[in-house]
């Protein structure tokens, strides 16, 4: 009976809650829909959803660091260096599913690392990552020598194409990614630190909460996350390039923030990324559709981002006096 | 069994350039209120802080229950069953009132998943106790207000079922009815038998609550009193120190022209509300009211931080529109802040660069500096002030308050402007540096400027002061002139010993 | 002049020189004509972009903001000035809207961060991904080569044994020396670095300053751009890209703190020498380019590290 009323809370709270942006981005994938006539068919519908399954792990990934009044900005290479290393201990022979294991573990680790850096060496979070970036892109590089690299194994397909109850799997590992993460952030105690310490960081260590312990748990999860995501699109394309992941720490941010997730006080959840995230892929379809050359696409998105965060940002203020 | 819960022996507690303890022997009895009270910077934040484990000593000892302890982090005193309730909020704001409450203490099963349920039920109880069921466990603490906020903190603290608490200045922000409820939970607490320290300055709660009372001033500790054994007046001479009349000294004056004036000025946050004041060429008008009263709200409004709501200001007669600092600086308006570490100063830039800040493009209206001009006006205010520093490019940060303070005080003398607004310009300093402040001001009066200064430290409103006018709740409630005041009384009135009377 | 050397020694600068030194003994130790005129002169022909887009970022960081789109503004602006030069505008033309184009990118960062007041890391990360993206457009995918000569002596020509292009950035060097530590723009700098709320009680115009800062940073990038196009003679879309890690990494090996208010533009000179002869061992050892992105990481994590490791042990031995 209370839960009900929770969750009641939680759903009318969230929709008011939205920012305005979700609402600028909304419309624009409206007026894209009368643009182009096939654009609401089914097929495209499902399209957009599963191509933005691995972004949509990533973006849970910021949405929790973020809320920690974080930031990593080396989640993009992250999943590149994951998607390169899965692939390469396939070659060298190590059973594709150890290989996996293998892979989310260092990927954890490289998260761990992070917090670790951030928590213990109090470096500001986004010098922290960006470090991390570039070593991971060039051990990505390195270990490929900068070309694309491939394995052929019966999983990859098997993860890409296989349904269930008409969706997807990728969809349902992100769900339960989700569901994980859900529960990570609402039921548990290292949850409510990643609430604290973007609310009042002080105040956490005055409660006896070691906050360096909870920076580097909470960067490994993210770093668990990336895994997946990784994992899901080296299957998706069944090759690793070592630059699949680039950017996708700031379409990440974006999503974020459209979701109503705030740089400050440790406002938001990963409800709205979902959201975010969806209308971002929905924007890039678009483009697509609309025959936008590919090439250009970075710059529009960006673009419509900026202005939509901004846009946002001074309704915001306007109606707050 | 011994009635002794807490007892601290010879603390001393150092930081740089000040000793905020010297030597302190305190102790504290089951189910008893012991309130520690001092001016701003005595030492008694600094003492609660030792005793919740918050800062280490570097001397002394302190027995709990009999048997040493020594803590190191708050964690410790909090096992021990020491909990406090801060000034500053240790809530999270999107955390919701229950988990908040039991932060870090979440009831959870063998999986770590915690109970939400069983949780927000004994949040729910807990509040209740307080008298405080209309707060709801699930709202985010974000959503409440500051008093609803301060219940909170409370029933954290009292979550911990703690064996003694310390409170630290905790009406401040409270509403009376909310303050009658704290008491009376502070009444069932002592019957309980939980040891209670209660730091503040506000005398009229004393009596209320207090079996004993604790004075510091400058770190030292003056005396413990029973609170039946003593009259307001002699706490007072003890926070001071001396007679009043030999710290403060003010020369008589004559006042010519209205300097500065507002009219029916609001804010937009409602916590400023239709102020209207003038100050006279000459003159220093003090501002007295509670912390959260306005006081420094106003002062942001005509200092232009804050936009203005409604109303209107006049400089010499002229009105001026209030757009920032820059251009109240320009208009002849400069303002002292009380936060001397956050907004007076720049800590970590040295004294020669925080005191040029303002006056930078007054000497040097033609973009470029040259450094031996302004470190000559620097040394200059350096000798006049004397600030206590071996070297002008020392950072702030390695001097006393008392220096600090000389240091933006300088800052705003090189800027000379007519008009100064000073936001507790004595806080956390010693009396030595205080009278020397004290001072200054007489001569800056005599010189022809004008002072608007706030102050919650009472005598010092009252041996400054040419005029005081009084707000409260945002609203300017009363004004009075100097030769009205006969020093004891007001001296007794601002210290709210006339909130007695007026509730006999 | 005393008090100023004072300053100095006062500053972390004299750290960022004892690792220069030691870098140039270990280099002269072990790479064979390391200290040859000609490998020196190299030196400062391949440091000159990195000391003109780190000096502007200088006053970025010492206002505790950062600008991540350095690299790719000068990137971006490179193109665009490319493309102005196959259309034959004149080549003064071609400087003077490069430099009002970097000022536009630097009032875009200015405007999100002072105005909409975003996190600075986001809002120019943001900027910095958008002009990647226009450079790409722009570029439409090719190279291009071939410059007019006038325009590639200014990378490429010599003045007697000199290079033009560090001749250019000696001066455009010694400007911003000049505004940020003898100017009162520059003290506004370091007043709102150290303490912005304390600068806005103190009548610093902090909203000015911000995006002055940011613009400086932006005609620097913009200055930068086209000197690494002249001294290419080509552009292409990613020419930027490797630049927006190395001028952070030039501003904190120099000694300027992430914290804002502490360093300058002499320690960034340092800090971008340093790094140009770590880039140029590893290019004469023949390590793989791929792996410089690593090392400067590891340089920037490594510097700012030591930097808050030794900021604490110092507050602890006051106390």
């Amino acid at each position: 009976m209370q839960a009900e009323a929770v969750r009641g809370n939680r759903l009318t709270g969230f929709v008011s809650g939205l920012p305005p942006v979700a609402w600028i981005l909304f419309v624009m994938v409206v007026v894209f829909s009368f643009a182009s006539p096939n654009y609401f068919e089914l097929r495209n519908i499902s399209n957009i959803f599963i191509q933005s399954m691995p972004l949509m792990l990533v973006a849970f990934a910021q949405t929790i660091i973020v809320l920690t009044e974080g930031i990593d900005l080396s989640l993009g290479t992250q999943v590149s260096f994951v998607s390169v290393l899965w692939i390469l201990l396939c070659q060298y022979g190590v059973p594709i599913l150890a290989a996996a294991a293998i892979t989310v573990a260092v990927s954890m680790g490289v998260g761990a690392t992070n917090g670790l850096i951030i928590g213990k060496g109090k470096i500001p979070a986004f010098i922290a990552t960006l470090g991390m970036q570039y070593v991971l892109y060039s051990t990505s590089l390195l270990l490929t020598a900068g070309a694309s690299i491939s394995f052929s194994d019966y999983l990859f397909q098997f993860v890409s194409e296989t349904k269930l109850l008409f969706i997807p799997l990728p969809v349902w590992i992100t769900a339960v990614m989700f569901c994980l993460t859900w529960v990570m952030l609402y039921k548990t105690r290292l949850g409510a630190s990643v609430f604290a310490l973007g609310g009042n960081p002080d105040a956490v260590t005055l409660a006896g909460v070691n906050a360096n312990k909870s920076l580097i748990k909470i960067y490994g999860f993210a770093g668990l996350l990336t895994a997946v995501s990784g994992l899901i699109i080296t299957c998706q394309l069944e090759s690793a390039q070592p630059i699949v992941g680039s950017g996708w720490e700031f379409e990440a941010v974006a999503a974020a923030l459209i979701g109503g997730t705030s740089f400050r006080e440790g406002k938001g959840g990963i409800g709205g990324t979902i959201l975010g995230v969806l209308l971002i892929s929905t924007l890039k379809n678009g483009l697509n559709i609309a025959r936008v050359p590919s090439l250009y696409q970075s710059a529009i998105i960006g673009t419509i981002i900026l202005a939509a965060i901004i846009i946002d940002v001074m309704v915001r203020r306007r109606r707050n006096g | 069994m011994d009635e002794t819960i807490l007892r601290v022996h010879s603390i001393t507690k150092r930081f740089p350039g000040v000793k905020a303890l010297d030597n302190i022997d305190f102790d504290l009895k089951r189910g008893e209120v012991h309130i520690l009270v001092g001016e701003n910077g005595a030492g008694k934040s600094t003492l609660a802080k030792v005793i919740l484990g918050a800062y280490v000593p570097d001397e002394g000892e302190i027995f709990f229950e009999g048997q040493k302890v020594a803590f190191k982090t708050t964690r410790d005193a909090l096992e021990k069953g020491i909990a406090a309730v801060y000034q500053e909020f240790t809530l999270f704001p999107y955390l919701n009132v229950a988990q908040n409450i039991f932060f870090n203490r979440e009831p959870r099963n063998k999986l770590g998943i915690i109970d939400h349920r069983k949780m927000e039920r004994d949040a729910a109880e807990l509040l209740r106790s307080l008298n405080c069921e209309y707060i709801d466990v699930r709202a985010y603490v974000k959503k409440l207000s500051v008093a609803e906020q301060q219940m909170v903190e409370i029933a954290k603290a009292l979550s911990y079922s703690p064996r003694i608490m310390v409170f630290d200045e905790p009406t401040a922000t409270l509403s009376e009815r909310e303050v009658e409820s704290l008491f009376e939970r502070i009444h069932k607490l002592k019957a309980a038998g939980i040891g209670i320290i209660y730091v503040s300055h506000r005398m009229q709660e004393f009596k209320f609550i207090g079996d004993r009372i604790t004075v510091l001033r400058d770190g030292k500790k003056i005396g413990t009193v029973g609170i039946n054994e003593v009259s307001d007046k002699e706490i007072v001479k003890m926070m001071v120190g001396r007679d009043i009349s030999q710290v403060f000294h003010r020369s008589a004056n004559v006042f010519s022209g209205e300097v500065l004036k507002t009219e029916t000025l609001s804010d937009r946050a409602g916590r400023v509300k239709e102020a209207s004041i003038v100050l006279n060429k000459g003159e220093i008008v003090g501002l007295a009211g509670l912390v959260g009263a306005g006081r420094t709200e106003l002062a942001k409004l005509i200092f232009g931080v804050d936009p203005i709501g409604g109303g209107k200001v006049y400089i010499h007669g002229r009105e001026v529109n209030v757009t920032s600092p820059v251009h109240m600086v320009k208009c002849g308006v400069g303002m002292v802040c009380e936060d001397r570490k956050r907004l007076g100063l720049a800590v970590n830039d040295s004294v020669a660069w925080n005191i040029m800040a303002v006056s930078l493009k007054k000497y040097f209206p033609r973009f470029i500096i040259y450094y031996n001009k302004a470190y000559d006006i620097v040394e200059k205010y350096k000798t006049q002030l004397r600030i206590a520093t071996p070297d002008v490019l020392r950072k702030c940060k390695f001097l006393s308050g008392g220096n600090q303070q000389k240091v933006v005080l300088a800052k705003w003398l090189s800027m000379d402007t007519d008009i100064l607004i000073f936001d507790e310009p004595t806080r956390g300093i010693d009396v030595g540096a205080k009278i020397e402040i004290y001072g200054l001001m007489d001569k800056l009066a005599s010189e022809g400027k004008s002072i608007l200064m706030i102050s919650s430290e009472l005598p010092e409103i009252i041996g400054m002061s040419d005029r005081i006018y009084v707000i409260r709740e945002g609203r300017i409630v009363g004004e009075c002139k100097r030769a009205e005041f006969s020093t004891d009384d007001i001296a007794s009135q601002m210290l709210g010993i006339v909130g007695d009377a007026h509730a006999s | 002049m005393k008090k100023y050397l004072d300053s100095i020694k006062h500053s972390r600068t004299i750290y960022s020189f004892v690792g220069l030194m030691i870098m140039v003994v270990i280099s002269s130790l072990t790479v064979n004509k390391f200290m040859t005129f000609d490998n020196v002169i190299t030196i400062f022909r391949q440091a000159s972009t990195l000391f003109i887009l780190s000096a502007g970022l200088t006053a970025t960081i010492l206002m505790a903001e950062i600008d991540l789109s350095v690299g790719a503004a000068s990137g971006f602006i490179g193109c665009v000035s490319a493309q102005f030069l196959k259309a034959d505008l004149p080549v003064p033309m071609v400087f003077l809207l490069g430099m009002a184009l970097g000022a536009l990118v630097g009032m875009l960062n200015g405007f999100l961060v002072g105005t909409v007041k975003m996190p600075s890391f986001i809002a120019t990360y943001g900027v910095s991904w958008v002009l990647a993206g226009l450079s790409v457009i722009v570029m439409n995918g090719a190279v291009i080569f071939g410059l007019p000569e006038g325009f590639t002596w200014f990378g490429t020509g010599y003045v007697g044994p000199i290079p033009v292009i560090v001749i250019i950035a000696c001066i455009i060097v010694a400007l911003v020396y000049f505004l940020l530590h003898r100017t009162t723009f520059g003290r506004d700098i370091y007043s709102f670095g150290f303490n912005p709320d304390a600068a806005l009680y103190s009548a610093v115009p902090v909203n000015r300053t911000l995006y002055a800062a940011f613009i400086l940073s932006g005609i620097t990038a913009g200055i930068g751009g086209l000197l690494m196009m002249a001294r290419l003679n080509a552009a292409d879309a990613t020419m930027g890209d490797a630049y927006g890690m190395q001028t952070i990494a030039a501003v904190v090996i120099g000694g300027t703190s992430l914290l804002g208010g502490e360093g300058g533009i002499v320690g960034t000179i340092i800090g971008a020498l340093l790094l140009t002869i770590v880039v140029n061992v590893m290019n004469l050892l023949g390590i793989s380019s791929f792996a410089q992105p690593m090392v400067v990481g590891l340089l920037i994590l490594a510097v700012v590290m030591f930097d808050t490791y030794t900021r604490a042990m110092q507050e602890k031995l006051i106390e």
